[in-house]
C-alpha cells in the first residue's frame, strides 16, 4: 500500500515537472509475486519471485488439497535512511490458487533459491483418475 | 539507452524498451551510496556491471533454460525471462573505482562510495546558548 501510495505521488510529481518519461517498471513482469505455473505430469509446479525475502519471511498454506497460499512479508526499510530512489515494493504480499486437481499436503515442497520460490505439490494418490477395467462377458 | 542520473531532485529519462527495468533503491549513506535491484531468478554469472564515462550499467542476461522438462504443460506465466537493463550517471562524488557489488536471496546490491570532496570541509554548527 506504501508503494502504491509512493508511485501515485511520484506520477503526479512526474506530471507536474517538465519532465514527463519515467522508466517503465513492468509490475507484472518481474515483479514480488508474479507466478508461473506449470503441470509435469501428475505435479503442480509453481515459481514466485521473491527477491529479498528469506524462509522466514514466507508463508505457504495449503486448504483442502485444492486451495494454495502464498504469502510474503517484505522487508522492512530503514525508515531513517536517505533514499534517492524507493521502487522496490513493502508491505506485504498475497496470492491464492486454486489447484486443477487435491494434492498431497504430506508431500508438498517448497524451496527458495535466488529470490525464486518453488512449490512442489504431488497429486492426492486418491484423487489419480482410476482405470476401470472392461470386462467381457463370456460368451457361451 | 539513456542513463539516469543519481542526481537529488532530477527524473530519470526514459530508458530502451527493448529491455525491461528492474526495480531500484537508492540509499544515499555518508560514505556511499547504496544501490538495490530486485533480479529474482538471475545468477552471478548471468549479471554484468560495468562503468563506460561515468555511466553505470548494470545487466542481466538469462542463460539458458537448463533442464525443460518434456512433459511441462504451462497453466499461468507471469514471470517474463528477459533481459534487463538499467543504466544510471554517476555523481561526481561516486569513486568509480570502488564500485563494489553483491548478489544475494535475488538482490544486487551496488555499492558506490563517495570521494572526500577536496577542498570542502564541513564545519560542525553548534547551538549558541
Amino acid at each position: 500500500m506504501a508503494a502504491d501510495l509512493q508511485k501515485v505521488l511520484l506520477d503526479a510529481w512526474a506530471n507536474g515537472l517538465p519532465f514527463r518519461h519515467f522508466p517503465t517498471l513492468d509490475n507484472s513482469a518481474d515483479g514480488v509475486g508474479a507466478l508461473d505455473v506449470y503441470l509435469e505430469d501428475q505435479t503442480v509446479v509453481v515459481e514466485v519471485n521473491a527477491p529479498g525475502i528469506t524462509q522466514e519471511q514466507v508463508e505457504v498454506e495449503l486448504n483442502k488439497d485444492t486451495s494454495l497460499l502464498i504469502a510474503a512479508n517484505l522487508p522492512a526499510r530503514d525508515e531513517k535512511a536517505s533514499y534517492l530512489r524507493r521502487e522496490r515494493p513493502e508491505g506485504r504480499f498475497e496470492r491464492r490458487l486454486t489447484l486443477p486437481f487435491p494434492v498431497d499436503g504430506e508431500k508438498v515442497q517448497a524451496s527458495l533459491a535466488a529470490g525464486v520460490l518453488t512449490i512442489r505439490l504431488p497429486r492426492l494418490a486418491s484423487s489419480l483418475p482410476r482405470r476401470i477395467p472392461v470386462g467381457q462377458t463370456a460368451q457361451s | 539507452m539513456f542513463p539516469e542520473t543519481l542526481e537529488r531532485g532530477l527524473i530519470p529519462r526514459l530508458p530502451a524498451h527493448s529491455k525491461r527495468v528492474p526495480r531500484a533503491d537508492i540509499v544515499d549513506g555518508p560514505n556511499e551510496l547504496t544501490l538495490h535491484l530486485d533480479v529474482p531468478g538471475f545468477q552471478e554469472s548471468e549479471i554484468e556491471i560495468s562503468v563506460d564515462k561515468r555511466v553505470l550499467v548494470v545487466s542481466a542476461r538469462p542463460g539458458p533454460v537448463a533442464e525443460s522438462p518434456a512433459e511441462r504443460k504451462v497453466l499461468l506465466r507471469e514471470r517474463a525471462r528477459a533481459p534487463l537493463e538499467r543504466a544510471f550517471k554517476l555523481l561526481d562524488e561516486v569513486d568509480a573505482e570502488g564500485i563494489s557489488a553483491s548478489l544475494a536471496l535475488g538482490v544486487l546490491t551496488v555499492r558506490l562510495p563517495k570521494r572526500p570532496e577536496p577542498g570542502v570541509r564541513k564545519i560542525p554548527v553548534g547551538l549558541i546558548g
